[in-house]
């Protein structure tokens, strides 16, 4: 059984498994990875290219080879004006109006910067872009992205590579209570399938995730099992978990139970 | 007219005039995966040839890698 389709950027898609191309042990594990999970969107970056290093086309072909949409990031920019002009360059480069919109507002934890980031995002919706913003867990900042208009709201689950999964499970349940209508995605933080089945449960559209898998001793078994976790998690939250009680309630029927008697 | 100018944050003299100039003769195949910026201002690839360089000019070429 499959979950429900989702749209996100004016693009239907049936995988809700977003995944990271960074931080594989070769080429060929990443590529195998790829297929395993399923995904249909991969994240790329840009970096300066020098030529005597030949360059960044081998990579690029490979990944062109996978046939997934491509989501190119502004990862490392620390204000609106930088992840405005490389989202620029991505979208000449790539062909693709989607931007994964990333500012860094603090180098240690790498948290987003809500003021650049609403910023940034705001001119780039402005500009044409789909914006997938990666953003904390606050439910303003996520107002105030969603009403520039962006794409998909990217709430991180815990800080980039920390794999500690949702460390505030309270606001993610909130976000998704108070925008309904939002495509939301758990971006960053996610580290074991459980994680992702979490959120998916909660009722997030999708999971972005790349250190998990990359960086497990067999990413691409890895990769199967977040595929699998996250589509379990999304059909759980189409089928209504039960709702939680204080006591316990016998599952068996009590009604013709042996040796009972009353006394 | 030569001029000194930092490419992707390295200094750099030349005696190239436009940024399809720079690039050809630094070697960047300008056909490939590749967006440039000067002075941090994003210059579509259609203005690469008429794009004038000037002395203490920031170009930066960038291309395709990994990413989360």
């Amino acid at each position: 059984m499959e979950t429900t389709t989702w749209t996100v950027g004016g693009q239907v898609l049936q995988s809700r498994l977003l995944l990271g191309t960074a931080r594989y042990p070769s080429p060929q594990v990443l590529s195998h990875a790829v297929a395993a999970s399923g995904t249909q969107v991969l994240t790329v970056g840009l970096r300066r290219l020098q030529p005597a290093e030949g360059g960044g086309n081998a990579f690029w072909e490979r990944v062109r080879a996978m046939n997934c949409r491509l989501l190119p990031n502004t990862a490392g920019c620390h204000s609106a004006d930088e992840a405005v002009t490389l989202a620029e360059m991505a979208r000449e480069i790539f062909a693709t109006d989607w931007i994964k919109l990333e500012v860094v507002g603090d180098d240690y934890t790498l948290q987003p910067d809500p003021f650049g980031t609403v910023d940034a995002a705001t001119r780039l919706v402005k500009s044409g872009f789909q914006v997938f913003a990666y953003t904390t867990d606050d439910l303003v900042v996520a107002q105030r992205l969603r009403d520039a208009g962006v794409a998909a709201i990217m709430p991180w689950a815990a800080p980039i590579g920390t794999g500690r999964g949702p460390l505030n499970p309270h606001a993610l349940e909130t976000l998704r209570a108070r925008l309904p209508d939002a495509v939301l995605v758990v971006d960053a933080g996610l580290g074991r399938p459980s994680h992702a089945a979490t959120v998916m449960e909660m009722g997030f559209d999708a999971v972005l995730l790349n250190t998990a898998v990359a960086e497990a001793g067999d990413p691409v078994r890895m990769a199967r099992a977040f595929a699998d976790a996250t589509r379990a998690g999304r059909l759980a939250f189409e089928a209504t978990p039960m709702a939680q009680r204080q006591a316990a309630r016998a599952s068996t029927p009590t009604v013709g139970q042996p040796f009972w008697h009353s006394s | 007219m030569s001029c000194r100018l930092f490419l992707n944050g390295r200094a750099l003299d030349t005696d190239a005039a436009f940024l399809a100039d720079l690039l050809r003769t630094e070697g960047f195949d300008p056909s490939g995966a590749i967006a440039c910026a000067v002075n941090r201002a994003f210059v579509p690839r259609s203005q690469w040839a008429s794009r004038p360089l000037d002395d203490g000019d920031q170009i930066d070429v960038i291309s395709p890698v990994t990413g989360g």
